[in-house]
């Protein structure tokens, strides 16, 4: 237990053979200090994907428990931390795939709009201070995140995945099942349309 | 260049991934239409905001909830993996 509580900072050490041995041995106390050192973190990583903290508890609880049951493919001198970040994200998805139900809605709308000849309909404005000032506030950063969440969800899913997961354009690909070229669409789309959202609360008053 | 065309080719402007003959005719769409510079600052802006809208204020080592830790370690032990 002594061991447990030291060895829980170290989040982010690559993995000695020796613990990996202790958990394929299938050694309680090894499989306390990965869930002690790695929960938190992925905990961070689930309540990304979703609104409720249960249904990212429950993503967290789901990931470690893969992770115990393909321990063996776990390649040695890679980061437990990297691999069990894959898995949660994996197992987020699976349980937004397993519960998506009615069409979601269309983007369009908040997508910059044009007339005919392609010329802004609606002139952009500029912000009120820039993004470090306006996010020392708590409140904005919430706002942001709220807004984020307000993006049909397979925009929304891209954007979390590239932005703020930081996969690359590929690794995304792979992970929804989309084509490169997809991920790009979503991704641009997914950007605009969050900035028209943005818009609404930190655009300048028209003068 | 129009309107549309320049927000279409915002996200490859500013990846830098922009071939030079379109970079120069995104540029020129800018002294052509000036509150499209406002297009470019504020998608800047957004990807800013989010990235900082996620991260962590702490660098500290968050310890994880009690509860899931135990949850976890009992499914182990029903799932007897
Ligand atoms: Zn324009």
């Amino acid at each position: 237990m002594e061991q447990a509580m030291t060895q829980s900072t170290d989040n982010d050490q690559p993995t000695t053979a020796s613990l990996l041995a202790r958990l394929r041995a299938g050694e309680d106390a090894a499989f306390e200090i990965m869930v002690r050192a790695q929960a938190s973190r992925l905990l961070r990583v689930a309540r990304r994907f979703f609104a409720s903290e249960d249904d990212a508890l429950d993503v967290v609880q789901e990931a470690f428990l893969a992770a115990f049951r393909k321990l063996d493919g776990f390649q040695e001198g890679a980061r437990l931390s990297t691999w069990l970040h894959r898995i949660t994200v994996n197992a987020a998805l699976m349980k937004l795939r397993s519960r998506r139900r009615r069409p979601e809605e269309p983007i369009d709308e908040l997508l910059p709009q044009f007339d005919d000849r392609g010329l802004s309909t609606h002139l952009p404005r500029e912000w009120t201070g820039h993004a470090h000032e306006l996010l020392e506030r708590e409140e904005d950063r919430k706002f942001v995140r709220a807004s984020i969440q307000k993006l049909p969800e397979s925009y929304r899913l891209v954007l979390l995945l590239r932005d703020i997961d930081e996969w690359d354009t590929r690794e995304t690909a792979r992970l929804l099942g989309l084509t490169t070229g997809a991920v790009k669409v979503r991704l641009h789309r997914a950007r605009l349309a969050l900035r028209t959202l943005l818009a609404a609360r930190f655009e300048v008053e028209a003068s | 260049m129009n309107c549309r065309d320049y927000v279409d080719f915002l996200m490859a402007y500013v990846n830098d991934e922009l071939p030079p003959d379109q970079a120069v005719a995104f540029r020129q769409h800018i002294s052509d239409c000036p509150p499209c510079i406002h297009y470019l600052e504020t998608y800047r802006e957004t990807l800013e905001l989010e990235k900082q809208a996620y991260a962590e204020q702490e660098t500290l080592f968050e310890e994880a909830p009690e509860k899931l830790v135990k949850a976890i370690l009992a499914a182990r032990g029903e799932d007897k993996i």
